[in-house]
């Protein structure tokens, strides 16, 4: 396997844009690649897309969609559906048919539009002797935060979270997303705000819970060859990993309604997401401790203290110091989401896990404005695995 | 069952990857667990969740069987939103809400008591 670094990137601004068709914006992130990377469409050897569930068939093969809209090419284009995790495993598409020697030159897209408020079900129509899981959840009436909830309800019991910690995680992510011009909200929110907003499923509050957004992001991967051709800035895909869920994991995922008993755990809290860390570490030969920065799911307030310890950057149980001792703050030791994160930008399902590469690689360019993280030089990029899968990019200068 | 092991719900294959079992059976969970965490849903789910006109806001639990799963499940409306982690809680089928054509959509639900049983 050789080298692979990232040599463009493009991002639209987050939000919601019922006036503009996902396709365009799909069409504006690649040409903001392309462009970043001073690359001609015609030099791309591949595409990896992400497939946008809510849009029906045209977006679940949103790849072939878009090329067809800037002009179709011939080249393989394969479109990836992992939930959350499907920007990380669009990367590791890239990565290894750069990695691989297969390809010089490849790039990921991923656009989406999100339905507001709760995710709905997506229709089943196969017809099926027993129904479908995520249609029984649905009879139950848990919504996605809802299984978030219950996680964080949990933490508050072993650890004594305080609901102040669950409103200074939006606090905090707030004043990184204040100075990000891409963000959807751009303001600081303070801690009686938060606290005041409306309970969605306690106790777990609006300001606490990520929106539902529309988003897009692009990515350009080549080999070294190419990266010192068109004189790009050096980011290296230091470790790109994708992984499943282990059997005896206590993690009651999105949509299922059961999990294994705490007390018959085999396997740990979000077990796809520590063995997607643990083997992009590894890959990258560096450990959590040489990592300058995080751009973690904030899906929701439990997500940035949990992930913080899935990740393997404190022990169970300290995120909340961490967060109390301005650690996790832009200027602290670590900083988390200094894009913002989702707290700032909203989820945008397939787009998100491509957002976060596309901040880190400004960060490690230097070109992160306000929001600069002085001196990075490596930082670890991971969205939250539904339903059992995730991936995690380390990149490097 | 070859290994013994309990799921929810019914599968057609052992989930365990060291059984890989494809005989199962089926066994009764115990009729109370332990309520492991809970969750008061304040917004009206999307359908086909049919919320009360106007919505009320409904608890779900997660109840733990002392078989080794957890499982959730509503909490009846009547009980109310104040639940007690570590408390009791009986299995209860019961009727979740009337279809459009007027049939009952009937699952399980979780109700604390003062002992398990």
């Amino acid at each position: 396997m050789r080298d692979v670094f990232v040599v463009g990137v493009g991002l639209h601004p987050w939000g919601k844009f019922p006036d503009k068709s996902w396709v365009a914006m799909g069409a504006d992130v690649m040409n903001g690649a392309l462009t970043d990377a001073d690359l001609p469409w015609t030099d791309v050897e591949a595409l990896v897309s992400g497939a946008m569930q809510w849009g029906g068939s045209t977006g679940i093969r949103a790849g072939n969609t878009i090329a067809a809209a800037i002009g179709e090419t011939g080249i393989p284009i394969t479109n990836i559906n992992n939930a959350c995790a499907t920007g990380g495993s669009l990367m590791r598409s890239a990565w290894t048919l750069v990695a691989s020697g297969l390809n010089e030159v490849v790039m990921a897209v991923a656009t989406d539009k999100s339905p507001d408020g709760f995710f709905p079900s997506v229709p089943v129509v196969a017809q099926e002797p027993t129904p479908p899981i995520d249609l029984l959840r649905w009879h139950i009436g848990l919504p996605n935060p809802g299984y978030w909830a219950l996680e964080m309800r949990k933490r508050m019991e072993l650890y004594g979270t305080t609901e102040e910690h669950l409103a200074q995680v939006k606090v905090k992510n707030s004043r990184h997303g204040a100075l990000n011009p891409y963000a959807r909200y751009r303001r600081e929110f303070t801690l009686e705000e938060v606290l005041g907003s409306p309970l969605v499923c306690d106790p777990l509050r609006l300001y606490e819970i990520c929106a539902t957004s529309d988003g897009a992001a692009a990515v350009i991967l080549a080999s070294e060859d190419v990266m010192r051709r068109v004189e790009a800035k050096r980011v290296k895909l230091a470790g790109c990993s994708l992984a499943s869920g282990e059997y005896g994991d206590p993690t009651l995922r999105i949509p299922l309604l059961s999990a294994t008993a705490d007390t018959a755990a085999s396997a740990p809290l979000l077990s796809e997401s520590k063995l997607a860390a643990d083997r992009a570490y590894e890959q990258a030969g560096l450990g959590p401790e040489d990592m300058d920065f995080v751009e973690l799911p904030d899906n929701s307030s439990w997500h940035e203290l949990q992930y913080l310890e899935t990740m393997g950057f404190c022990d169970e149980g300290e995120s909340e110091r961490l967060l109390d001792e301005g650690v996790t703050a832009l200027g602290g030791r670590l900083p988390v989401c200094p894009s913002g994160g989702f707290s700032s930008f909203g989820e945008a399902t397939v787009a998100q896990g491509l957002l976060q590469i596309v901040e880190t690689t400004w960060q490690l360019r230097g070109e992160a404005g306000a929001r600069q993280v002085e001196g990075a030089k490596a930082a670890v990029t991971m969205a939250y695995g539904a339903q059992g899968n995730n991936s995690a990019c380390i990149l490097t200068t | 069952m070859v290994c013994g092991l309990a799921f929810f719900p019914r599968g057609f294959r052992c989930p365990n990857p060291a059984c890989f079992g494809d005989e199962v059976e089926d066994v009764r969970f115990p009729r109370s667990g332990i309520l492991s965490s809970f969750t008061v849903v304040r917004y009206p789910p999307p359908p086909p969740f049919v919320p009360t006109d106007p919505f009320e806001a409904f608890a779900i639990a997660e109840v733990e069987f002392d078989n080794g799963v957890q499982v959730i499940g509503p909490v009846p409306v009547e009980v109310g939103l104040d639940l007690t982690i570590g408390s009791p809680m009986k299995t209860e089928i019961d009727a979740y809400y009337k279809n459009d054509d007027g049939t009952e959509v009937v699952g399980w639900k979780f109700r604390p008591v003062a002992e398990p049983v």
